[in-house]
């Protein structure tokens, strides 16, 4: 078992010449000694933390002492000293005589290096690293983009199973699963648990198998739904404290009785499984032959498959749009003419989703910030060449050739970037920690990311390429230049090309800034713009938790077959919940607001129904009575419903302004009949209110047209939302609520108890993170630059310090030359600022997605960006500038 | 005495680690006896420099000897031992240390069940 090989090469290239053999022969002896008693991962961990500290220790103490430690006189010096070597000891040396610079630089790279380690880990993570599925490269996820429903979900009917079997020959096996949610009865306490109904080759398909126990087989599920449930990790952790003998217990699941069979490994989840809510147990499920969960226009499969080895994606994608089109033409009913069609696509752009963007924005953002940390220091190595050229000019006059002027410029920055790697790997590892902690809930795989060997790889692969990339200016500079000029100017080149130089590198650093700021701007003001939308309803003191009704496999002989049955259950417990002290009024509906679709087929009286058409739709919400009141939603016109109502008085409904205007549109929508659903027995409901529009979908998505139904009246499903308003504080509601239904009855689990505004801040709490990030790189971007420009200012004014005393010497006002000084600043500055306003122009389409309600081009952000840019390189040039004029101008000529 | 003289808390803890292990040692010794003894995560690093400092002042020696691990250059390992101005330091740490304790009688965390 050997070390890990790029530690061992970190070690080799950062350990003290004279120390590395002894360091490396005593840890690889540990090492083996660890992989032996503690296993090999222990041993690996322990062996980078070794690595990695003590290039730690040796990287500061270089910086800490001013001098070279003498050699002990045991360890002998090698006869001869390679000339790489020398560069090397003599930018050590020449870096340690100025220690501020070597601080500032260090830092500087440090932190453009470490935010874009930290992103790639992640990146690398959940972008790159493939699936833990065997050949992951030829998955993929078959299924319909419906208009309407954003996102990388594909979704399917159960006969589109069959369909797809039968007619594809570019897939050779497909399986589906339908994400449900499944009480756990029998142990201390009722639990929901997420459940996943799978065909029975969902994990054969995958290639994994499980950890204990054994995989479904053909006949478990029996043509219908199994009783038999394999667990995932996580859940045999949770609920079964990891007990061993857990293959053939029994628990019970929505009533019926089901066998664990298996255990699945850690790294296995359901692909595209949502980050806060993992699938924790799975059941076997036959689709075909049976018909039971086939409805028109009900698509709550993923179906995913294994392309044949001879078929491309490409050649899928186009057979299966063909079969998409072919469907939708025999079956018009049950697929939507516009906007529908079948793709195939990558199972890891499943996983991943919308997090891909987001990622690969955070990612430039990075590598622009270490493209400004890098401009700097190449500023700051010119001004320090400037500094050291009479040293330059003495050692080519003696005969230093060229090359190794240049070598030695480029051993500086490489031991600078090398460095300013290591300190920037400590950076990374906190950074990775912490987008861990803050993003696990939103980004998919985040488990998952470490700084391993390919992180370290690509950290010094970023350290050497940047310091190739603020070495090579001066570098090739100083080398070119004539002794005899630098002698006697000081710096290489006229006057008027090194400073364009020098202002050159000012503009990158503006425009880069600029970019970063820009797209910053566009983020804060969208995320401005979403909190300040009307969601509709009042959010503040409303509480919620939910509960799920059983739903066994047959479902006639459950408890709440009847819809009768459910009614009485909800209107018991919505009585006992209101008779608590800390609760003031209850109510209930299928789905909160924000939490997702739920959109059905309707029928407008009057209007004319073309039968072979998709039906149209719109979100449905069954409520209480008080649900208007207690969610703060306005009742325009008409009024609410009547807690009178029964199954058997005269059908009503509410709908909201969306859609009146979308059906009646110049009319009064009250006393008209609408169907829900398209089923001609359903009854015409009168509607009886009119009530404002609710964002349901997400803040950012336009109210869709809606209609709500009276639960005593229409009935309500097995899964509601409880919505209270307590009469204190929120502490302790959800307890007594759990005590008030157990009390009606005690084996449902009550689960997501949370405030309304949380539910709120949930749906926005991905974009904030996003937001936060871009703008804390647009900060740093900020401060780097400015930091920059001021360096680059004070060396400009420094080296007119001359020309200034002349020019006040011969009476011109200290504020004129201020004036010059800052005009010549503004002026650098606004090309920067124009270059970068038509670069951000160009890579705002880049996030162009993320945004909200503002445009790419927003003219406030960018004129605000513009103003920050000159606001700042002003008081980056009035500093030194002031700092000049003030000086007695004798004394400024005499110290020339 | 010079302050240069007086042991930091970790030249300390190396020096008495040399002593522990039979009067000398290569770094990994120490490294092992230190984190055994301490319960502290310890890298190889930091006792490498430590010693090497120590050995500049004059406080320890270092030699290498043939013990049957050989480093690729086919020297033997390098074992330090403690000069006799190491042990002077270490007698005047812990004087210093047992002066600064006496008449210290506030009870400490750790101190019941002592």
């Amino acid at each position: 078992m050997r070390p890990p090989a790029v530690a061992v090469f970190l070690l080799r290239l950062l350990i003290p010449r004279h120390l590395r053999e002894d360091v490396r022969l005593e840890l690889r002896e540990e090492y083996r000694q660890l992989v032996a008693t503690l296993g090999p991962q222990h041993a690996r961990r322990w062996y980078w933390r070794q690595v990695l500290g003590s290039i730690a220790h040796f990287t500061l103490r270089f910086f800490l002492t001013r001098h070279a430690p003498r050699r002990p006189a045991s360890v002998e010096r090698s006869p001869t000293m390679p000339p790489v070597t020398s560069d090397i000891r003599y930018a050590l040396r020449t870096l340690r005589k100025s220690p501020s610079f070597a601080v500032i630089a260090l830092l500087t790279l440090a932190l453009g290096i470490g935010a874009t380690t930290a992103v790639f880990s992640v990146v690398r993570a959940v972008l790159l690293s493939p699936l833990p599925f065997r050949h992951p490269e030829r998955l993929v996820m078959v299924g319909g983009h419906v208009p309407g429903v954003e996102g990388a979900t594909l979704t399917s009917r159960s006969a589109d199973l069959r369909d797809f079997r039968e007619r594809g020959t570019t897939i050779e096996e497909l399986a589906a699963s339908w994400t449900v949610n499944a009480n756990i009865t029998g142990l201390d306490q009722p639990l929901r648990a997420q459940a996943s109904l799978v065909t029975e080759n969902y994990f054969r398909l995958l290639g994994r198998t499980p950890a204990i126990g054994r995989d479904f087989r053909d006949d478990d599920a029996q043509g219908d739904i199994g009783y038999v449930v394999l667990l995932s990790h996580e859940a045999w952790q949770r609920y079964f404290s990891g007990d061993p003998n857990i293959v053939g217990r029994s628990i019970r699941l929505d009533d019926d009785p089901m066998t664990i069979i298996g255990v699945m490994p850690p790294d296995v989840g359901q692909p595209g499984e949502s980050p806060t809510s993992p699938v924790e147990m799975w059941v076997p499920i036959d689709f075909d032959p049976n018909t039971r969960f086939d409805f028109l226009n009900f698509r709550p499969l993923e179906i995913i498959g294994r392309l044949s080895p001879r078929a491309s994606l490409a050649a899928s994608q186009a057979e299966f749009k063909t079969i998409g089109e072919a469907l939708q033409e025999e079956f018009p009913q049950a697929y939507p003419a516009e906007g529908w069609t079948l793709s195939v696509v990558p199972l890891l752009d499943r996983v991943v989703g919308s997090a891909r963007i987001a990622l690969l924005v955070v990612f430039g953002s990075a590598g622009l910030l270490l493209l400004i940390a890098c401009t700097n220091v190449a500023n700051l190595m010119l001004a320090r060449g400037s500094v050291r050229s009479r040293e330059i000019a003495i050692r080519t006059a003696l005969g230093g050739g060229r090359s190794v002027i240049a070598r030695q410029f480029l051993a500086e920055s490489i031991v600078l970037g090398l460095a300013g790697g290591v300190l920037g790997l400590g950076i990374a590892v906190a950074g990775t920690a912490g987008i861990r902690r803050l993003a696990q809930a939103y980004v998919p795989r985040l488990e998952t990311v470490q700084v391993d060997g390919w992180v370290l790889l690509f950290a010094l692969v970023v350290s050497i390429g940047a310091s190739l990339l603020f070495g090579l200016i001066p570098a090739l500079r100083f080398s070119k230049a004539d002794p005899h000029t630098l002698l006697k100017e000081g710096t290489p080149g006229s006057g008027a090309r090194r400073s364009a130089l020098r202002r050159g590198l000012v503009v990158v650093e503006v425009a880069v800034s600029f970019v970063l700021l820009a797209g910053s701007g566009l983020l804060l003001k969208s995320f401005d713009r979403l909190m300040s939308v009307d969601p509709g309803f009042v959010a503040d003191s409303v509480m919620t938790f939910k509960t799920y009704l059983p739903w066994p496999n047959t479902p006639q002989e459950g408890r709440y077959f009847q819809a009768i049955n459910r009614v009485r259950f909800y209107e018991e417990v919505l009585r006992r919940l209101e008779a608590l002290p800390s609760i003031r009024a209850a109510g209930l509906a299928n789905q909160l607001p924000l939490r997702g679709q739920n959109s059905v087929g309707l029928q407008v009286e009057g209007m004319d129904v073309d039968p072979t058409a998709p039906p149209v739709t719109a979100e449905f919400r069954t409520v209480s009575p008080d649900y208007f009141d207690i969610m703060g939603i306005t009742v325009v016109r008409g009024h609410g419903f009547e807690s009178g109502d029964t199954f058997n008085t005269p059908p009503s409904i509410v709908v909201d302004l969306a859609f009146a205007d979308r059906y009646f549109a110049g009319q009064d929508p009250l006393q008209k009949r609408v169907r829900i659903g398209t089923n001609p027995q359903n009854p015409m409901r009168k509607i009886i209110g009119v009530v404002g529009n609710v964002r349901h979908r997400g803040l950012d998505a336009v109210p869709q047209p809606t209609m709500y139904a009276n639960y005593h009246q229409f009935g309500a499903g097995i899964d509601v939302t409880f919505a209270v308003r307590p009469s204190g504080p929120f502490e302790g509601v959800a307890r007594a609520a759990t005590e008030a239904i157990h009390s009606v009855d005690p084996e449902l689990p009550i689960y997501a108890a949370e405030p309304m505004v949380q539910i709120v801040a949930d749906t926005v709490a991905f974009r904030r993170l996003l937001t936060l990030l871009i703008i804390i790189f647009g900060g740093a971007a900020l401060a780097l630059a400015g930091i920059g420009m001021y360096g680059v200012q004070s060396f400009a004014v420094a080296q007119r310090t001359r020309e200034i005393g002349i020019r006040m010497a011969l009476g011109a006002a200290a504020r004129s030359v201020m004036g010059m000084v800052l005009r010549e600043g503004l002026a650098v500055a606004a090309l920067g600022a124009v270059v970068g306003a038509l670069a951000a122009a160009l890579l705002s389409g880049t996030v162009s997605t993320l945004l909200f309600q503002v445009d790419r081009l927003d003219p406030l952000v960018f004129g605000a960006v513009a103003l920050v840019a000159m606001v700042i390189t002003a008081g980056a040039t009035i500093v030194p500038a002031r700092r000049a004029t003030r000086v007695d101008p004798v004394i400024t000529m005499r110290t020339e | 005495m010079a302050k240069g003289d007086n042991l930091g808390e970790f030249e300390l803890l190396v020096t008495l680690a040399i002593l522990r292990v039979r009067g000398s040692a290569y770094g990994m010794e120490v490294r092992q006896e230190i984190e055994r003894t301490t319960g502290r995560d310890v890298t190889i690093g930091a006792v490498y420099a430590t010693l090497e400092r120590l050995e500049e002042k004059g406080l320890l020696a270092s030699r290498r000897r043939e013990t049957g691990a050989k480093l690729a250059s086919g020297q033997g390992r390098r074992f330090f031992t403690v000069e006799p101005a190491g042990l002077e330091a270490l007698a005047r740490a812990r004087e210093t240390l047992t002066r600064m304790w006496e008449g210290v009688n506030v009870p400490l965390p750790g101190d019941a069940g002592r």
